[in-house]
């Protein structure tokens, strides 16, 4: 095996430097555009934004670079009186490590979720695969038409159930890619719309992760 | 400060989290503050109106826009008035009063964050109800202004701090206002030959200096690195020599079908 060549290394860097600029701003981005979707006039969904959003991140054990990111919104459920935090919608992006290492991917995935509980990296509290090696996972989860991960039923509550999709992030290339793939898709599921209709079936390997049935 | 970092001096990395010597406290947002939205103050009347203007449109707030020319404007950073109730002093960021030829009044009350939290979960409540008159109110819009906006999106929706306190017969009164759309109209004011156009340029550049940044997506990266070429090396093995830095953690995943290209040099 020959030694690495320090055209690669400097080329690495920068396109590390590029890179996380990039994850940094789609960060913000999502995590405004779902603030404003979720606080909408008009917006008919059975829950509204019930806090300050919550930012997460990991870097690898050297501590060298960020490995994922992750952003998670409290959800209460709407209606009078003093209501207390559900759920937190959220998304994760990670670009090394468990968090992308879903069976037969090998590139950067933004995941998108509704959650009991925050991401916390510190505690392994996080969307890590195999599933059953993080804090997170039970064995109860279902992968419905391979492309959700479903805890709990989803002809139920939007309260009552738990569910995370995943996307290849370089296939997420602007605002309308963040609106169309992400913000909709989620606050359609949180309306307890039909699995293919949110996440339609031409989504499938581009840009959405098409998952096994064990995870 | 705009045109320092607008030259390449790095003045501008304590907005970054770096401190001269033993410094410790910085007041990020204030200075922020006055760096940006400062220099308002100095530029024509009509100017200023033309982008504040701009900002209430792009946000759907166009029907609390005056409708007859505007006569003055004034605008005051940290103003202090003493709450009604509990007699503590209330302050926020800034104060801009719009009249009218008709005498028509337009308030803006701005509140500017810089990561950083709510100076209490009922800070923006207290602002709109105990710093505005309840006449004011009816004049007036409340622009929180973050790279976030979480906190203030959330704040209708907080009950235990009085709930939605900006609700109007015409909609919310609140306007979130992320750091990222003031650049994007800042954008459309640029221009060498006006006072405004000049400040725009100098904010803009200073924003993205500062972190404020559009996502532009990841296929432009391709254009900029050559990583690792094909003309030059078989990318199989320049693949396999990565795992060979101990600072990259776990060896990358080979994928399980490999093209017969990937073999060999062209």
């Amino acid at each position: 095996m020959s030694k690495i060549d320090g055209k690669t290394v400097t080329d690495c860097f920068a396109l590390v430097a590029c890179f996380g600029k990039e994850v940094d701003s789609l960060r913000d981005e999502l995590g405004n555009l779902l603030s404003e979707q979720l606080t909408a006039e008009k917006s008919t969904l059975p829950c509204i934004l019930g806090g300050d959003s919550y930012y997460d991140d990991r870097c690898d054990g050297g501590n060298w670079v960020y490995t994922d990111l992750s952003c998670c919104l409290p959800l209460k459920a709407k209606g009078k009186g003093r209501q207390s935090v559900k759920k937190y919608l959220g998304f994760q992006i990670s670009m090394m490590g468990n968090g992308m290492n879903v069976p037969e991917n090998n590139e950067p995935l933004l995941h998108v979720f509704c959650f009991d509980d925050l991401i916390d990296f510190e505690e392994d509290f996080l969307i890590g695969f195999p599933l059953n090696t993080v804090s997170y996972a039970d064995d109860s989860y279902k992968v419905i038409h391979e492309r959700l991960i479903l805890w709990g039923e989803r002809d139920s509550s939007w309260s009552d159930q738990e569910w995370a999709y995943s996307l290849r992030l370089i296939d997420i290339n602007s605002i309308e890619d963040l609106k169309k793939y992400v913000a909709t898709p989620a606050l359609a599921l949180l309306m307890g719309e039909d699995i293919r209709v949110a996440l339609p079936d031409d989504w499938l390997n581009k840009p959405l992760i098409r998952f096994p049935a064990i995870l | 400060m705009l045109h320092a970092t607008a030259n390449g001096n790095s003045l501008y990395h304590r907005y970054l989290g770096k401190r001269e010597g033993d410094e410790r406290k910085v007041h990020e947002e204030d200075e922020i503050t006055s760096i940006v939205l400062g220099p308002l103050d100095f530029l024509p009347d009509v100017e200023v109106y033309q982008f504040w203007e701009r900002v209430l449109q792009s946000t759907g707030h166009s029907r609390f826009l005056p409708t007859a020319p505007i006569k003055s404007v004034r605008a005051t950073f940290w103003p202090r008035r003493t709450a009604s109730g509990d007699g503590t002093s209330i302050t926020p960021d800034g104060v801009i009063t719009f009249k009218t030829e008709d005498d028509q009044t337009l308030i803006l009350l701005l509140e500017l964050k810089w990561r950083a939290d709510l100076s209490g979960e009922d800070q923006l409540h207290r602002q709109w109800r105990q710093f505005l008159t309840e006449q004011e109110q009816t004049q007036a819009l409340h622009l929180f202004i973050a790279p976030e906006i979480s906190s203030g999106a959330s704040a209708p929706n907080n009950k235990n701090a009085g709930g939605d306190v900006w609700k109007s017969e015409t909609g919310s009164r609140l306007v979130l206002l992320p750091w990222l759309r003031i650049r994007s109209i800042l954008a459309e004011f640029v221009d060498e030959n006006s006072a405004i156009g000049r400040w725009a340029s100098l904010a803009d550049i200073f924003l993205e200096k500062v972190g404020i940044r559009k996502f532009s997506g990841f296929d432009h990266i391709y254009f900029k690195i050559s990583l690792p070429s094909l003309d030059s090396a078989p990318l199989f093995w320049a693949t396999f020599k990565f795992s060979g830095l101990a600072t990259c953690g776990d060896a990358p995943i080979l994928p399980s079908f490999i093209p017969a290209r990937l073999f060999f040099t062209k």
